[in-house]
């Protein structure tokens, strides 16, 4: 366990010493990353300012919802979806042969040396627009409810991962499909939403197939009070989700054939 | 230290063809191929032993090089290093080895070597102590005191490479695994790398060589195995592998007058400067050297005359040609 802290810290240092070497290149992406995020917030503001609405929710409920996605990516994204850009770059170039040959477990060596910093504007992003969207929904808050959010939150980080493992266990077999963040961008954006608003078959596919509804809207069910009992149900797929998509990228990574020498 | 019985692999590719109909064809109809890079390579290597693997382009020497590190999983056969398969034993077994390869970096390329050398420290998990005198002792033999404190790349292709090296050694593996370290350096780099491979291999560490270089290979190689289209063709000594050319000599000679080529058997002109000046092979079976010069003398006179083995690449030359 301390050799695993000394490898995260140690990876850690140098990814952040890596980035900090251009501090220009680093903060116009932090803004650009940050303003990406933010367009969601907008457009769901836009919508509410011309009188639409999402059935059954207010302007900053749904904000709520989107600030929890923002933050659940402004954690995850530092830590290990930088993995996927990382493997798509040493796959193709055959240097992943350079972290098999390094004396820990290659999931997490792949995962500590991805770290990248630039995407937590998406983590201050989304504190800020909860606590606007808490500040104007004038509602008390339990402990309870905190605590659900914390819990469900964590699976939130772990469907994130699962998603990481799978897009990057693809580039093993399919090198340098640069496309693969295509489909996670796709399809995370159902979670931005409030559950409801779709078709009773699709919230089942979210919730209980591909756990994509736990990204954002069943921690943010928490903190609205508005939970189902569908969450334990989902919460058993996240683990699931979890654990095939960990086993797939230990089954793409046999396929690895590096580079010609 | 390292045993190596009827390895095999086969790697699996599809022909996509060369023109865009066949291109277009193989989107929806591929024709699967299988290329046997290695096919069933036996050899045993013992400790501190130092192991030239050479061969030309896409022989398998990488292929078998990955296998040996535990990188590629083989399609057959066995391997022992150490007492661990590489593939199935892979953390366990990395810890006791390093890899330099000349063409993939372990340093970062924005931060100092140094940095990188701390990276390591904790993925091997080497003490403090440990740590500070393998590498106090690897910077003051490599001459890279002030180097490893600049950005990665800032430092030129020579003093990297030195830098690629201590990377390699900081944890005190047994046995390192060289991909052409050489690769692209000057003659004073190449020779300070070759000195501190030698050095190294002194100390008990076991290295297996793989280049081109055939300068690296006679500079430091005892043994060579030579690899052709996935098949061991040579694995003996330099020496050996010389004495597979004959009792043959490699002559410069420089004459008193203006000589005519001579029709002798077994002088073979391999370079013609002037009329005066040649470069010869000559074999000792067909004529022996005492009558050689005896000849010169008397039809030219010899003004300077230098006799040497024959190079490296002609014995390498001859394998080449058993393709």
């Amino acid at each position: 366990m301390i050799h695993a802290i000394k490898i995260f810290l140690s990876g850690v240092k140098v990814a952040l010493a890596s980035r900090m070497a251009y501090r220009g290149d680093f903060i116009i992406r932090l803004i650009v990353m940050l303003i990406g995020d933010l367009l969601f917030p907008m457009i769901t503001l836009l919508i509410y300012q011309s009188g639409a609405s999402f059935p059954g929710w207010n302007l900053y409920e749904v904000l709520l919802i989107q600030a929890v996605f923002m933050i659940a990516k402004g954690i995850s994204f530092p830590f290990f979806y930088g993995m996927v850009y990382n493997i798509l770059n040493k796959v193709r170039e055959g240097t992943f042969d350079l972290m098999l040959i390094k004396p820990c477990s290659i999931l997490y060596f792949s995962v500590v040396s991805s770290f990248n910093i630039e995407y937590i504007g998406s983590f201050f992003g989304g504190v800020t627009i909860l606590i606007y969207a808490l500040a104007n929904l004038q509602i008390g808050i339990s402990l309870i409810s905190w605590m659900n959010f914390l819990v469900l939150f964590a699976f939130s980080i772990l469907v994130l991962l699962s998603f990481t493992l799978i897009m990057s266990g693809t580039l093993f077999k399919w090198v340098g499909n640069s496309r693969v963040y295509e489909i996670f961008n796709a399809i995370s954006t159902f979670s931005l939403y409030p559950n409801t608003i779709y078709s009773k078959a699709f919230q089942n596919l979210i919730s209980y197939i591909i756990p994509i509804a736990m990204i954002a809207f069943y921690p943010a069910a928490a903190l609205l009070n508005r939970l189902n009992s569908g969450v334990f149900y989902s919460i058993i797929v996240c683990c699931l989700f979890f654990l095939i998509s960990r086993a797939f990228w230990y089954m793409m990574l046999k396929n690895y054939t590096s580079a010609g020498g | 230290m390292i045993h190596v019985k009827d390895l095999k692999k086969t790697y699996k590719s599809y022909r996509r063809g060369s023109n865009f109909l066949e291109t277009l064809k193989s989107i929806f109809k591929r024709k699967t191929d299988y290329v046997d890079a290695v096919k069933g390579i036996s050899f045993d290597i013992a400790k501190g032993e130092l192991i030239g693997f050479i061969g030309p382009n896409g022989a398998g020497k990488s292929t078998t090089l990955k296998m040996l590190t535990g990188v590629l999983h083989p399609t057959s056969g066995e391997v022992e290093i150490m007492g661990y398969t590489p593939w199935q034993d892979r953390k366990k077994y990395v810890a006791n080895i390093g890899a330099v390869f000349g063409q993939k970096s372990q340093l970062i390329w924005d931060i100092p070597p140094i940095d990188a050398f701390y990276m390591n420290k904790a993925i091997y998990n080497i003490p403090d102590d440990e740590f500070e005198e393998t590498k106090n002792k690897l910077v003051k033999l490599l001459e890279v005191e002030e180097l490893i404190k600049k950005p990665t790349r800032q430092l030129s292709l020579g003093q990297r490479m030195k830098c690629e090296f201590i990377m390699a050694m900081l944890h005190n593996p047994d046995i390192v695994f060289l991909d052409e370290p050489t690769i692209g350096l000057d003659v004073i780099a190449k020779e300070t790398i070759r000195n501190f491979i030698e050095e190294m291999n002194k100390r008990g560490v076991t290295f297996i060589l793989t280049t081109h270089d055939l300068g690296d290979i006679e500079h430091l190689a005892r043994r060579v195995i030579f690899i052709n289209n996935g098949e061991i063709i040579f694995d003996d000594s330099i020496e050996y592998l010389r004495k597979q050319l004959g009792d043959k000599k490699y002559i410069k000679l420089k004459t008193d007058n203006k000589m005519e080529q001579l029709s002798i058997p077994g002088i073979d002109y391999k370079k013609i400067i002037s009329n005066q000046e040649f470069e010869i092979e000559l074999d000792n079976s067909a004529i022996k050297l005492k009558d050689f010069i005896e000849i010169i003398n008397q039809k030219a006179g010899i003004l300077d005359m230098n006799i040497q083995e024959l190079p490296i690449e002609s014995a390498i030359k001859v394998l080449y040609g058993k393709r």
